[in-house]
């Protein structure tokens, strides 16, 4: 039986492993040159795929047949915080390009301030706006950062 | 004295690069204070702004941030026992017992004025070693470089990795991701799948921000600091000071810490942590007093904290000399400075002299801003520990995204960038060391170039490598690396097998 840390080398071997197929498959159609005396453009590639199957199949011969029990000493974080804060960053990132900087970095903050433990509606509120605002005004106007300004751009300028 | 010595203090003198060195203290302290900030992290914070500034203004900012982040990871070592920094645990270990006798303000003082005599002893070393392994240096050719820079990886993951092969892999993660883009010799496309994105690479700095940046907001989660507040350590602050009897016994602390900082800062991957236990330890064993140490003494404050400051000198050296990162700060250093079309390793001593003593002089006027700054402000910084990570955790992520899109004012990056926040949230899931990633992307492009360019000089003759003096020496060192790490490893094996019987 695996134990909790070995399972995970176990799992990480397997991915590694098919990684290292997808990269040598994309090395191997790698364009050449036709030129003597030279190292063609996949020459490297394949150095880095022989390195990545020797080193990811040691970590899966280490995952089955160590026996050492290798405890997790650090406390995870909370699932469903961790859930959560993934959901809003993906929405976040999927909306970025349609609210811009500003709308969007309200909004993030809006919600990343909740989930670091801010239950206060009016605090959150308050410092997403003047924070996001801030940086934004920042990087646009003193650092000159052409930061997309989005849907809000019929209002801001 | 040569003219790029001159050229260089003058250079480093302007008004405007002693502001932003001072600016970069000032926000070095505060990050460096914050428990759950990194140096790194704060490095990344401000580093769009350093797009905008000339190369010297960005590196002296960037210098005084990293000076000063190793000093004020004490600030909450001492005042709530809460290491800033890892650099900064050592410190903790007699700074907090002193703080608790009432005595917080002695015990920072005492922290302020080692780590300004450690920078001090590391200045003095970068500035008469880092040129003279530059005239060396410049004597590498092709081959001696690969196997340096190879030699730079497997120190590296040996010191980075509790797994040999999990730093080795991670190291390797980091090579597959330099090979997207075009080939260093010949321009083709490699791994872009017709995206132009990627025709010129992944950029470091979006895989840097990603990388450190995700994993620490998400580790901050569940490291919600409960009922320690700067606000009442910070009211017990009074003489701020050490006493003469303490300045007599700081100077063997701080004579062995900035020895042990700036040696161990050399070598790539020691770093802060390392040379502080062992200068802490050291002192302990030569001191009168040594029944003093755990309890709240002088020396075990003045040890640790002048060696992790003597490494920040220390790892300025094979960065500018030989182009190696001796840390993830410094190899940050190297991609701020890769931005401004300026390439670290032995030419930057031979094509822009005065640039490399310009920033051996910031990072003097580092060490004096460090202090000053910190004796100070001392007394108000210390209200910095009482932000919210409400707040503070949700203004770092909006800054390492827009950061990551000014880098190139492109969408694309953000993307890329929280990509890699999940590469390294996987990583540390599979407790596997995010540096030799990293520093596989800073050094791959040099490695792929090296070998290359030595088969073809050679005419695919692989002996090239051992003929050459240097090549070999270097060579050597990274095989003992490996079968150090190796038994090291497979010590720490038999330990723990051995406990559990």
């Amino acid at each position: 039986m695996l134990n909790s840390m070995n399972k995970r080398n176990f799992f990480a071997s397997i991915i590694l492993i098919v990684l290292c197929g997808c990269y040598a498959y994309f090395t191997a159609n790698l364009e050449t040159r036709n030129i003597q005396n030279t190292t063609q453009p996949s020459f490297f590639p394949w150095i880095i795929t022989g390195c990545l199957a020797i080193l990811s199949f040691s970590l899966l011969l280490q995952s089955l047949l160590t026996t050492k029990r290798q405890t997790l000493k650090k406390k995870p974080a909370p699932r469903d915080l961790i859930i959560i804060g993934f959901l809003i960053s993906l929405a976040y990132l999927l909306l970025l390009p349609v609210l811009g900087f500003l709308g969007g970095n309200i909004l993030f903050f809006a919600g990343l301030s909740r989930i670091y433990g801010e239950k206060n509606i009016l605090k959150i509120c308050l410092f997403s706006v003047i924070i996001s605002i801030f940086i934004f005004y920042l990087f646009r106007n003193v650092f000159q950062i052409q930061l997309p300004i989005g849907i809000l751009g019929g209002v801001l300028t | 004295m040569s003219p790029d010595v001159i050229d260089g203090f003058a250079q480093a003198s302007q008004l405007s690069t002693v502001l932003s060195v001072a600016f970069g203290c000032l926000i070095g302290l505060i990050v460096g204070m914050i428990p759950g900030l990194t140096i790194s992290t704060g490095i990344i914070i401000v580093l769009p702004l350093t797009f905008v500034l000339e190369p010297d203004i960005s590196i002296a900012l960037l210098l005084g941030l990293y000076v000063s982040g190793m000093t004020g990871g004490s600030f909450s070592a001492i005042l709530l026992n809460i290491p800033g920094t890892p650099s900064a645990s050592a410190t903790a270990m007699d700074g907090h017992p002193m703080a608790k006798k009432g005595d917080a303000g002695r015990a920072l003082g005492i922290a302020i004025i080692a780590s300004f005599f450690g920078g001090l002893v590391s200045f003095l070393c970068l500035f008469f070693i880092a040129p003279v392994l530059a005239d060396v240096a410049l004597r590498f050719k092709s081959p001696d470089l690969f196997s340096l820079v190879f030699f730079g990886l497997t120190i590296i993951c040996s010191f980075a990795a509790k797994s040999l092969i999990k730093g080795l892999l991670s190291a390797v993660i980091g090579l597959v991701i330099v090979t997207i883009g075009q080939d260093p010799m010949m321009g083709t496309a490699r791994f872009t799948f017709d995206q132009v994105n990627l025709i010129s690479g992944i950029s470091f700095l979006t895989a840097l921000i990603g990388l450190f940046a995700i994993p620490q907001l998400v580790d901050n989660l569940s490291e919600i600091i409960k009922g320690k507040t700067a606000s009442e350590a910070g009211a017990k602050i009074k003489k701020v000071i050490p006493n003469l009897s303490d300045l007599r016994l700081m100077k063997i602390p701080i004579g062995i810490g900035s020895f042990v900082g700036s040696f161990l800062g050399i070598l790539p991957g020691a770093g802060g942590p390392i040379a502080a236990f062992i200068s802490y330890d050291y002192t302990r064993k030569l001191s009168k007093i040594p029944d003093e140490f755990g309890k709240g003494s002088t020396e075990g404050i003045a040890a640790p904290e002048s060696a992790n400051n003597a490494v920040t000198g220390g790892a300025l050296i094979p960065m500018m000399t030989l182009g190696i990162p001796g840390d993830p700060v410094t190899a940050i250093l190297i991609g701020a400075l890769l931005i401004h079309g300026l390439a670290p390793g032995p030419l930057l001593f031979m094509e822009n002299g005065d640039f490399a003593y310009g920033i051996i002089f910031s990072f003097f006027w580092a060490n004096i801003f460090n202090i000053i700054i910190a004796l100070i402000s001392l007394r108000f910084l210390v209200k910095v520990l009482v932000i919210p990570k409400a707040i503070l955790m949700p203004t770092i992520a909006i800054l390492c995204v827009i950061g990551s899109y000014a880098l190139r004012n492109n969408f694309f990056d953000v993307y890329v960038m929280f990509g890699f926040g999940l590469l390294g949230l996987a990583m540390r899931w599979l407790d596997m060391p995010i540096v030799p990633l990293l520093l596989a992307m800073v050094l791959g492009r040099q490695l792929e170039e090296h070998l290359r360019v030595s088969l073809i000089s050679s005419q695919n003759d692989i002996t090239i490598f051992f003929t050459s003096p240097f090549s070999l020496f270097f060579l050597c060192l990274a095989g003992i690396s490996i079968f150090w790490s190796l038994w090291a490893e497979r010590q720490n094996t038999k330990k723990s097998q051995k406990k559990l019987i």
